[in-house]
């Protein structure tokens, strides 16, 4: 892992008897998006806030920067941006108002400042609407202004709790670039979400958080190998191939876990599918049979899911 | 110090983009003093007989000294003629019956010993235990008995002023080697009556207002307007104060504790906004009004310091409200029984002759705010309403210390 921007350890958080967060491990490197992933409920909003030092933890502490969420809050909230869940803007307010007033909130002023909005605006692609109260924007441009506010001081690590609950489909993706844009720039993203497809996209690293638990995390071929879950790979032949005797060449390769003949179809199960396939293609070759298609079907998060909770994350 | 201007001037900017809040802090104010302008005959001119001119009252004299030979002469005075129409003593008996007919807004009853109780005791230094000065008020003339009583408390609290004198005087006369107690007594009724007549003890500028044409002697819209304007105050801090639990509803507060900005950069922020809000608000106010109505405030520089010390003082209720609700419908509906309640115990709306219910008076911003605007719009200045100014930077002092506890045990 690259150079560390977020250590979290034993990170707890009590409500009395209650347990909303019970002791979460993990670590985020420099410019990367790390996505946690968990249905409602599960604790990430909580684990958010204190990283935001918007609650203070029960138990253990989180290093960002090199700053305790502890012991220097400050230090934290001079290096972090805060998207939250909720839009948390001035309707009343145009979008250049609301960027100027968190702007000063954040520290900043002057012709920085001015410069910083006009780039931010451009970014969300809301410069044509600057003017405008808030009030009268569409959900998706709230949102993507909700996100601006989060970026105005150029923060090395940027919480976004959700950002993309409750828009249209063309906001939502123009949020998952912006957030691809991010870290290719070198900022690191905490990304909090229950769209399985989307920790899909951006994740460099998937934390997957139950009932205040981190129950497994890594990168996402990680965790798919983690739970036993295997890449399933369908080869399709002419209908004259010998498929049962060619699956059972291909059964007999060391990275093959399965491999079954089914009429014109052979079908393959591997751990990781793009490492294999170049192999079995050369195998398929050997035989002077040719493949006339490939279907890959890789387990996804929602599956890891399942697999670890025994319930859809949606449910 | 940024943060916290940053703070101010985006709640100046909020409430003043919020048009329901506009015609309740601005609009409500003007229309309310003009219904009560009309329903009182402000705008009636002399030949009106339920306008402010020609306010018929009795003033039965007991008092066989010369201070209430002096208010008597004070209220039959030309200044007051237009104002004022002193109908003849009778019996007390017969004043009352006349005020409860409504044939009269007030009856003036100055007691037998008005005159020994306002001389100091020149061994003592003490002023008598005595009746004290008596003004029964006809329900039905609220505006009217008001000025009667504003005219007999302004005479009342220059003779309080000449009583010192008075006792300084005697204290020396004491210190010089004098005995005797008839040079005394002499010498303090000299004092008074001297005092009296060489500084009237009352003045009331006779000034006239331009309404639609008519002019209007003794302005009684500048009676009615401070109190609309204060009344409406204490709406605008308490809807300021619910502003301060909505950032939270919001989710803006929990923004704004993710920068580098401190809790008390925050309170403080809320604070000026909700002050500049009063301030903007009463100011608006009063300039409106001088400039619709023909209002005469009096002493601007009194006027300014009384409208910042009003608004300071409201600011502490509004936190208070603020720090003790733990909804924003509690804020609501505290504040509005509070906006009701100050303004029926501090005279906004009508005197209220219970002793009681005027000490209660004094725990609002309204009540000194008011007598402050009443006697700088008589002709009074800025040393004149220094006590109301103190009064309400203390009310302002001991409010925002409950509003912090208050709000501490809300985080905690």
């Amino acid at each position: 892992m690259n150079e560390l921007i977020l250590k979290s350890t034993q990170l707890k958080k009590r409500y009395g008897d209650f347990e909303a967060v019970k002791g979460i491990d993990f670590e985020i490197g420099r410019g990367q998006v790390f996505s946690l992933l968990g249905p409602n409920g599960a604790g990430k909003s909580t684990t958010i806030s204190m990283l935001s030092c918007l609650l203070k933890p029960s138990d253990g502490d989180a290093l960002i920067d090199g700053h305790s969420v502890v012991n220097n809050p400050n230090g934290v909230k001079s290096v972090i941006g805060y998207v939250p869940q909720d839009l948390a803007l001035y309707d009343k307010l145009t979008a250049k108002h609301n960027l100027k007033f968190w702007g000063t909130m954040a520290g900043m002023g002057g012709p920085d400042l001015t410069k910083r909005i006009d780039e931010l605006l451009e970014r969300v692609e809301l410069t044509d609407r600057a003017s405008e109260r808030v009030e009268t924007f569409s959900g998706g441009m709230k949102r993507r202004l909700n996100i601006a506010v989060g970026l105005l001081h150029k923060p090395k690590l940027v919480f976004m709790d959700e950002p993309t609950v409750g828009i249209d489909p063309q906001s939502r993706r123009r949020i998952l670039d912006m957030v691809k844009e991010l870290r290719d720039e070198g900022m690191s993203v905490l990304y909090t979400t229950h769209y399985m497809e989307e920790a899909e996209e951006l994740s460099d690293f998937v934390g997957i958080i139950d009932h205040g638990s981190m129950i497994a995390q890594g990168t996402q071929a990680e965790l798919r190998r983690t739970v036993g879950e295997q890449d399933t790979l369908r080869l399709h032949f002419d209908e004259s191939a010998p498929t049962a005797a060619l699956s059972e060449k291909i059964g007999q390769l060391e990275f093959v876990t399965t491999a079954t003949a089914n009429e014109s179809e052979i079908v393959v199960t591997v751990p990781e599918a793009a490492a294999v396939l170049p192999e079995l293609m050369s195998v398929t070759a050997e035989e002077n049979q040719r493949v006339r298609s490939i279907d890959i079907e890789e387990p996804n998060l929602e599956a890891v899911f399942l697999h670890l909770t025994g319930r859809a994350l949606r449910e | 110090m940024k943060k916290i201007i940053a703070i101010g001037i985006k709640d100046l900017r909020l409430i003043f983009q919020d048009r329901a809040a506009l015609l309740l802090m601005l609009l409500a104010p003007y229309l309310i003093t003009l219904g009560m302008g009309f329903v009182s005959g402000a705008f009636e001119d002399d030949s009106g007989s339920s306008g402010i001119a020609d306010i018929p009252v009795m003033i039965i004299n007991q008092d066989g000294g010369d201070l209430g030979g002096n208010l008597v002469e004070l209220f039959e005075s030309d200044d007051l003629a237009q104002l004022l129409e002193p109908v003849e003593a009778t019996t007390l008996e017969a004043g009352k019956a006349l005020v409860d007919e409504d044939e009269l807004a007030a009856l003036v009853i100055i007691p037998a010993d008005f005159s020994a109780t306002m001389i100091p005791d020149q061994q003592t230094g003490l002023t008598a235990e005595g009746e004290a000065l008596e003004i029964y008020r006809s329900p039905g003339r609220p505006i009217s008995a008001s000025v009667i009583e504003t005219i007999v408390n302004q005479f009342i609290s220059q003779v309080d002023a000449g009583t010192t004198l008075v006792t300084v005087s005697l204290m020396t006369l004491s210190e010089s080697g004098e005995t005797d107690p008839a040079v005394f007594e002499a010498a303090a009724t000299e004092l008074l009556v001297a005092q009296g007549n060489s500084d009237p003890l009352i003045t009331i500028d006779a000034r006239s207002g331009s309404v639609g044409g008519d002019e209007v002697e003794f302005n009684l819209l500048s009676i009615l307007a401070p109190g609309m304007a204060l009344f409406f105050l204490m709406y605008t801090v308490t809807l300021g104060g619910r502003s301060i639990l909505q950032e939270r509803i919001d989710g803006t507060l929990a923004r704004m504790q993710a920068t580098a900005t401190g809790g008390g950069q925050i309170l403080s922020g809320k604070v000026l906004g909700i002050f500049l809000t009063g301030v903007a608000q009463v100011g608006i106010l009063v300039i409106g009004s001088s400039l619709m109505y023909g209002i005469e405030w009096g002493d601007w520089i009194g006027v300014i310091a009384l409208i910042i010390s009003a608004a300071l003082a409201a600011t502490g209720w509004g936190l208070v409200v603020a720090g003790a609700a733990r909804t924003t419908e509690q804020i609501a509906g505290i504040g509005t029984a509070l906006m009701l309640m100050f303004g029926a115990i501090s005279g906004t709306f009508t005197q209220i002759e219970n002793r009681w219910v005027n000490a209660l008076g004094a725990i609002t911003p309204n009540q000194w705010a008011l007598q402050g605007f009443n006697k700088l719009g008589l002709g009074q200045t800025l040393a004149d309403v220094l006590p109301n100014i103190g009064a309400l930077w203390l009310m302002a002092a001991i409010l925002f210390a409950i509003a912090v506890v208050l709000f501490r045990r809300q985080e905690g």
